[in-house]
């Protein structure tokens, strides 16, 4: 019967080795890694662009010259940010992370924007019918923004056979709400060259 | 001895041949099956409920793919939503592990976990995106849309190394970044929708022409102006009316729309086709499997040279090989528009042509299922050979055992539609009776109107779908 094992075993090795069906494996990592699978957008590139935006938004001349000026610290509400991209780029998450080390380092101080606004005055009129008068929060005591924080994210992609470019860049810029004064403007530009 | 021996063979033969019958997947459920293009949902529901051996087996994918859209048809949308999601789960999760690859290869494919066509996986987030905008869920559809993008993403990667050598093949799905448009658009998300239209307009332009004569939509190109309108987006607006040669006029909105989604027809089903294949030995016991008529040749390795020469096997012979195949069912109607009332109409158009894409990808993948087919029937060749060695007539039932069992995999997902069309319309706030004349071509001279009401909302979207059953083709199961 030997014949008949090599020829099972040979069976069964072209069976391991050309077909080869892993199962899925799950690993949790550091946040921090850098893992790029695809070249596209990833949690690497978002992680980046709020560590150099929010370095520079926070390091930048309009903070220490409207705190010189009016002795206290800016608002800052953060408005829209426009994706101009070929991809579905979340911003909220570089966003957040901007908005928190604003918070974080106590520079600034940071308002809703207007759609939760819209959520808290919803809440805001139900507690003056169902919450006791004593902690019933009053209307018109909200924090008036000083700046409007503007974004967009622009991408380009260059491509040729199996080789391929891609380039993002975020802007954002601080806009005075009472004079439309740009105070401060600063991008991040990630540039990624992928061999499928 | 010899005699037990044969009797053994026989018993052996006959419970295989009991195991393994010629039907296609389609024939095997031919009872859902008819019911289903019936329209008799209930009785299709009842037929699949009632198997709870296909809910378990190799092909649960596509028994929750068809209770999800059974659900659907028939209004039950959290139900089928349900069911769906256990169909993307198993999409996402089935892993075929090693047992059933060797049996598959030592038998048929049919031994594997069918994991769904690329299509197909798509067409589970298109159905229960509808779901939940029919049911004003529009953050579960918006995660739907999510999904989707991740599947799309994957899509393009997986054909990006070209294995045919050829451009143009379907890695890229127009009509679903279409859809991923009206659903953020649905949700006012206008950069979002922008997005997703010029995406689609750009896969359509660049894909879908070529590769099924598929053309962007007209209602893509105004959504597309108008999401990039409302963006402020005026460098885009220029270029794409010029592109388009559309001057776009913006019109308040002073009702709501209508999104209207027709299903049309039957999607293709899988058959089975059988070539034959000339095994020339080669040097240093290379087996070459060779078709001259279709300048195929694919050598394998099997044993030592001595080995064949001393048992004689050095002649040529013949094998059969089994490779899956699509049969179309062609479209009964082919046009069709809305009548929304006082004699305004509005022309579906279609967006996507799901049976040329699911011939298209087979297609893409046929010199795979080439070497698959041809390394299970090697495989198969070597054991009879090895046997033959022992046994002469053990061999001999081997090698029947081997013609008997070889079988194509023909499991697809047999409900979806044949292509979608779709339409969007304004229509005044309220309850409003809209009207679908859909047409045959000339030639069958086709017509049929259905009503519908549709409460539109003030400000919103509402969707509406509609799946219309009829195929233009004569059919049987005997021609699956």
């Amino acid at each position: 019967m030997k014949p008949t094992i090599k020829a099972f075993s040979l069976f069964v090795l072209v069976i391991l080795i050309g077909l080869g069906c892993a199962r899925k494996t799950v690993t949790r990592v550091d946040t921090n890694t850098d893992i790029d699978l695809s070249g596209r957008w990833n949690d690497a590139d978002s992680r980046r662009v709020a560590e150099a935006l929010s370095e520079s938004v926070i390091e930048s001349a309009w903070l220490e010259n409207f705190t010189r000026y009016h002795d206290r610290k800016p608002v800052v509400i953060v408005g829209l940010m426009t994706n101009k991209s070929h991809e579905h780029i979340e911003a909220e998450t570089f966003i957040k992370d901007i908005e928190k080390e604003m918070i974080r380092t106590g520079t600034v101080r940071v308002v809703q924007n207007s759609v939760f606004r819209e959520k808290l005055r919803e809440e805001r009129a139900d507690q003056q019918e169902m919450a006791s008068p004593e902690t019933a929060k009053r209307w018109g005591a909200e924090l008036g923004a000083d700046f409007m924080m503007f974004g967009t994210i622009n991408s380009i992609v260059d491509s040729e056979g199996k080789r391929q470019v891609t380039f993002y860049q975020v802007d954002l810029e601080l806009a005075n709400l009472e004079t439309n004064e740009i105070v401060w403007l600063d991008g991040k530009k990630i540039k990624k060259y992928i061999v499928n | 001895m010899r005699h037990i021996y044969r009797v053994r063979h026989l018993l052996l033969l006959s419970i295989l041949l009991l195991c393994f019958s010629c039907a296609s997947y389609y024939q095997m459920n031919y009872k859902f099956n008819r019911y289903f293009e019936e329209g008799e949902m209930e009785k299709a529901e009842k037929v699949l409920a009632n198997s709870k051996k296909a809910s378990e087996g190799k092909a649960k994918l596509l028994y929750h793919l068809n209770r999800g859209l059974v659900a659907s048809l028939q209004g039950e949308y959290e139900e089928s939503n349900q069911f769906f999601e256990q169909a993307y789960t198993l999409g996402e999760d089935l892993r075929n592990n090693y047992w059933n690859t060797a049996t598959s290869l030592l038998l048929n494919p049919n031994f594997t976990y069918y994991t769904g066509e690329d299509h197909e996986l798509l067409l589970i987030h298109y159905y229960k995106a509808l779901n939940f905008l029919k049911m004003d869920d529009r953050q579960s559809a918006l995660v739907e849309c999510r999904r989707l993008n991740i599947k799309l993403q994957q899509l393009s990667d997986k054909y990006k190394s070209n294995v045919l050598g050829k451009k143009g093949k379907y890695s890229r799905d127009a009509f679903v970044h279409n859809l991923m448009g009206i659903i953020y658009d649905a949700d006012q998300d206008y950069n979002n929708a922008f997005i997703a239209y010029r995406n689609a307009i750009e896969i359509y332009q660049q894909d879908y022409q070529t590769l099924f004569g598929v053309g962007p939509p007209e209602q893509l190109k105004k959504d597309l102006l108008r999401t990039a309108y409302l963006m402020g987006f005026e460098t885009e607006l220029t270029s794409y009316e010029k592109q388009f040669g559309i001057k776009y006029q913006h019109e308040k909105q002073e009702g709501g729309e209508l999104v209207f989604f027709w299903n049309n027809g039957l999607g293709p089903v899988k058959d089975e086709w059988s070539i034959n294949f000339a095994l020339v030995r080669g040097r240093g016991g290379v087996v070459n499997f060779t078709n001259d008529a279709l300048g195929l040749t694919f050598p394998f390795q099997l044993e030592n040279e001595e080995d064949y020469e001393k048992k004689n096997l050095s002649s040529v012979e013949f094998i059969r090989v089994a490779f899956p195949k699509y049969v179309e069912r062609p479209m009964l109607f082919n046009n069709a528009y809305l009548l929304l009332g006082q004699g305004k109409k509005i022309t579906l158009e279609q967006a996507e042509n799901i049976s040329e894409i699911a011939f298209q990808s087979l297609q893409q993948r046929m010199l795979k299922e080439f070497g698959v087919s041809l390394l299970r029937v090697a495989i198969k060749k070597a054991t009879e050979y090895s046997v033959r060695k022992e046994n002469d007539d053990l061999g001999a039932v081997i090698g029947l055992v081997n013609a008997i069992t070889e079988k194509a995999d023909t499991r697809n997902w047999q409900t979806i539609p044949h292509s979608i069309y779709y339409g969007r319309a304004k229509l005044p706030e309220g309850q409003q009776h809209i009207s679908l004349h859909m047409q045959g071509n000339p030639r069958n001279g086709h017509s049929r109107d259905h009503d519908f009401v549709v409460n539109i909302q003030k400000g919103k979207t509402t969707f509406q779908t509609f799946h219309s059953l009829d195929t233009d083709y004569v059919y049987s199961a005997l021609n699956y």
